[in-house]
Parts: structure tokens; sequence; C-alpha cells
């Protein structure tokens, strides 16, 4: 027990970092994900093979590599971040990549019923998906969101690699130093599970909400 | 096939040629649409003077959706020109500038077999959504133009629902009401009442009747309800494989059609 109050202080600081690190990398993957999302259905070879590409690339790579790749090989050509940047924009490129996918499947789900009434409403493009699309695809988007908000929490224990202290990198440090790696280990498992509840209640509510009210109640012929 | 006559080296005059005032609210001319080795619509000419009446009828598959969708701009023609009053959509099987779209597409409302109500709004901000975003009208006078429609297609009490807690005759008349707020001069009906329980069509058919009465609107009315299409129309079309087989007066066509393939389907479908 004294040895947990002499740790706890560094675990705290760590659970802070995982926590600034999955709202951070989860708010830049959100853009991240709109953006390449709704580009990729701009219906323009220049556009669309570029992000389909980035797409499958970050999607079918390891995201490990991909983050020592970037702390890495990127510095040796001149391009050098903070470890936390470095970090941050490596999960929020690899989710990004999930994200647009949820995007555009989310918006091509809407019914075609719907760009039918809004063009016959003389609706310019802009507007159609501002007021009539995205509106309806956001709440088919919000349950992956949410799992994906837990992803990313897990997955930011893999910029310990790259010297970040965040959560379990605090932990393997103070194993080092002083042992203990039952409770140690056993302390940083708890505390993730403690972060994750947030991310869990969340979820439900998303889940609950998805469809609701909006839904049509379109007839079937 | 007709044989144009072309005096040589003379002024080729325009069938259609007319001053503005009497420019037709609706002209197709020499329209093909082909869904890959598909011609849904083959080679048809029509024309629909201001405030007419037009009930498009024929055997599923004949293109008469197709027909409604490329007048919205939902679909583009193959080859020809469509023409709204005197502006052209599209011409040479090519669609124009979006820009000089619009302006024409303002003067045409549709209604769908489907409602296509905005399911995330209420019905009273599905009638105010297009003239608020679209003519940028101030939203007290959206809400007024939007009540006032509502009142007129009986749903008073109900701008409040949501789509999802109206019957389906409910959400179609919403959906006409959503079509007049932008105050269009020419109405597309593409089988209004087919999704729609038999103990309810009528309630629609009474709205689009009393706009028929009310309104110098000129509506082309896809249906198969052949009574309907009887009296609600001008002239009755009936078509076949993308053609038009033969047109005419309601009483008379159904009466006694001209076209045997016409009688055939008359027959056909008041069995
Ligand atoms: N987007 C499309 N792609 C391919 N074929 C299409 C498409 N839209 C329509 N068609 C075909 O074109 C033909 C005419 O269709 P259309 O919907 O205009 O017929 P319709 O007269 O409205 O029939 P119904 O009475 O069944 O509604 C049909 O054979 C249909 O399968
Ligand atoms: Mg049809």
């Amino acid at each position: 027990m004294d040895f947990l109050l002499q740790i706890y202080p560094a675990l705290l600081r760590g659970a802070f970092v995982t926590m600034l690190l999955t709202l951070t990398s989860g708010a830049a993957a959100l853009a991240v994900g709109f953006a390449v999302g709704l580009a990729r259905l701009i219906p323009s070879r220049w556009v669309s093979v570029p992000l389909t590409i980035y797409v499958e690339v970050f999607r079918n790579t390891s995201s490990l590599v991909q983050i020592f790749y970037f702390f890495f090989v990127l510095p040796l050509v001149g391009i050098r971040f903070e470890a936390f940047t470095t970090g941050c924009a490596v999960l929020a490129l690899n989710f990004g990549a999930y994200l647009s996918e949820v995007v555009r499947s989310s918006i091509l789900s809407v019914d075609k019923g719907q760009y039918h009434a809004a063009i016959a409403l003389n609706m310019p493009v802009l507007l159609r998906y501002r007021r009539i699309i995205i509106p309806q695809a956001i709440p088919v988007m919000l349950p992956a969101f949410g799992n994906y908000a837990l992803e990313m929490l897990k997955a930011t224990s893999l910029v310990s690699l790259i010297t970040i202290t965040e959560l379990t990198f605090s932990g393997a440090q103070l194993v080092q130093f002083y042992g203990h790696p039952t409770e140690i280990y056993l302390s940083i498992f708890v505390i993730y599970l403690i972060l994750a509840i947030p991310f869990i209640v969340l979820n439900r509510n998303l889940e609950k909400r998805a469809g609701g009210k909006w839904k049509a109640r379109v007839p079937t012929t | 096939m007709g044989i144009a006559v072309i005096p040589k080296g003379g002024h080729v005059l325009d069938k259609f040629e007319s001053p503005a005032s009497e420019l037709p609210a609706v002209e197709f001319v020499d329209v093909s649409k082909s869904f890959g080795a598909l011609r849904v619509i083959d080679n048809l000419s029509l024309r629909i003077r201001r405030s007419e009446r037009v009930s498009l009828i024929g055997p599923s598959g004949s293109g008469k959706t197709t027909i409604l969708r490329l007048l919205m701009t939902l679909e583009k023609p193959s080859e020809g020109t469509i023409k709204v009053f005197g502006g052209a959509l599209s011409a040479g099987g090519r669609g124009l500038r979006e820009s000089e779209v619009a302006p024409l597409r303002a003067k045409i409302g549709m209604v769908f077999q489907q409602f296509n109500l905005f399911p995330h709004m209420t019905a009273l901000a599905n009638v105010m959504e297009a003239p608020v975003q679209v003519l940028r009208m101030p939203k007290p006078d959206a809400k007024a133009l939007a009540e006032s429609l509502l009142e007129r297609v009986g749903l008073k009490e109900k701008g409040a629902s949501y789509p999802s807690e109206l019957s389906g005759g409910q959400q179609q008349r919403v959906a006409i009401a959503r079509a007049l707020a932008m105050k269009p001069q020419i109405m597309l009906f593409d089988e209004i009442t087919s999704a729609l329980d038999p103990e309810v069509i009528g309630e629609v058919l009474d709205v689009v009747h009393s706009l028929a009465h009310e309104t110098k609107m000129a509506m082309l009315v896809v249906t198969h309800e052949m009574g309907f299409a009887r009296d609600i129309a001008d002239r009755v079309i009936f078509m076949e494989k993308g053609r038009i087989v033969e047109e005419g007066n309601p009483a008379k066509l159904f009466a006694s059609p001209d076209n045997i393939r016409t009688k055939a389907f008359l027959n056909a479908v008041k069995r």
C-alpha cells in the first residue's frame, strides 16, 4: 500500500498523458476522417485516387511500423517533430483512414430519395449535403465513432515506443526502477479500465440513439 | 419516322417557334434516354402548355417515371433537347451548367411515390427548408407560408410532428405542401398514391384535385389510378416502350381509344 502511494503520482501523470493523447489524436482523426470521407465522394480521379491510396496504405500496414517510420525515418530527410506531435499525427492519420470509411459509407447509406427530394427543391450541392444528407448520416456514424474512441485509448500505448511517457511507458519505467511488476502492471490495467468507462457509457448512449426518431417510416413496396 | 423537308438554302422554320408569352411550359424535342443498351425513352417529343394538366399512363417500364426524372434534372437525356418555358435544361444530349439550369429547375416541383420527406425535420421544417435555405426567405415569413400550406393540405395541427409520426397519407400531403412552398409553375406527380393504404388514397387525390381547381400550375401526373388520370387531365398520354402511342381528350381516350394497344392496356387495367 505504501508502495502504491509512492508510485501513484507517476501513474497519474501517465494517465493524464494517455488521456491527452486520446483526445488530441481523436479530434484530429475525426477532422481527417470527415475531410477524407467527404472528399472521396467527389467524382474525380485526381481526388479519389490519392485519397484511396492514403486510406489503403494506413489501413493495411502495421500501426507500430507507421509510428517508427514517422519518428525515425522522416528525421533522416530533415522532417523532425516532437515525439508527442509525431505520436498524435500518426494516430490521427491511422484512425482518420478508418473513420473516413465510416463517414463515406454512412453518407452512401442515406436513401437516394433524399437526394432526389433535395434536387427537386433546387438545393445546390453543398446545401444538399449540409442540411439533408450529413445530418442523417451522422447518427449512422456515431456507434462506430464510439468504438474507435475506445480503440484509440488502447492504441495510445503504442507511442510509448517513441519515448512518450504515457501510462504504459510510465509503468515500464517504474518497473525498471522499483521492480514489483505485478503490482504496477495491475494498477495500470485498472487505470486503463477506469479511463475506458466514459467511452463505454458514451457508446451505450450512442447505440441507443442511432436511428431513433429520425428513422423514416417509408412504406415498402 | 417523319421526313423533314428542308428548303435548299432557305430558312429552316422551327415548328415550335412562338412568342415568349406563349412559350410552352415543357418541351421535349426528339429526346432519347438509354441505360446501357436499354433505350427507355425513344425519340420522344412532347409539349405541355402553361396551366395544362396532362396524365401519363402506360404499362410498367414504359418510361413514365423517366420522363419526370428527365424534366426534374434527376437524369440527363442521351439525345435531344428539353426546354422549360423556352429555356434549355439540356441540349444535344448534354446537361447544361448548373447556373443555367437552376433558375429553370426552380419553376418545377415534384412529388414522389415514396414521399422522400426529410426524416430529421418536423413537417413544418420540411416545408420551410427550401424557402429559407434556397430562396433566403426570412424565417417568420417562411413559417407563415409553411403553416398556410399545411393548412391547405389539411394538416394544420401536424406541423410539429416528425414524418415517422405521420401516416403515409399525411406524409404525402406534407410532401405536396413542401413542393408548393417553392411556388412551382409545373408540378410533377409520380404515382403519389402507389405506396399508400387504400383508405388514405382519397385524401391525397382530393388535395391534388383542389390544387387543379385553385391554381394555374401545369401538372404532369403519372398514375395507375385510371379514374384519377381521367378526371384530373385536360389531355391523356398513353405511352409504351418509351414512345407515345396515343394521346387525346381524356373522355374520348378512355371511352373509345383509337389504338389497339391503348385498348388492350385499358382493358387489362380495368380487370
Ligand atoms: N437508373 C436506371 N438504370 C437502369 N435502368 C433503369 C434506370 N431507371 C429506369 N430504368 C429502366 O427503364 C425502364 C423504364 O423505367 P421507368 O421507371 O421510367 O418506367 P415506368 O413507366 O415509370 O414504370 P412503373 O410503372 O413500373 O413505375 C425500366 O425498364 C427500368 O428498369
Ligand atoms: Mg414509375
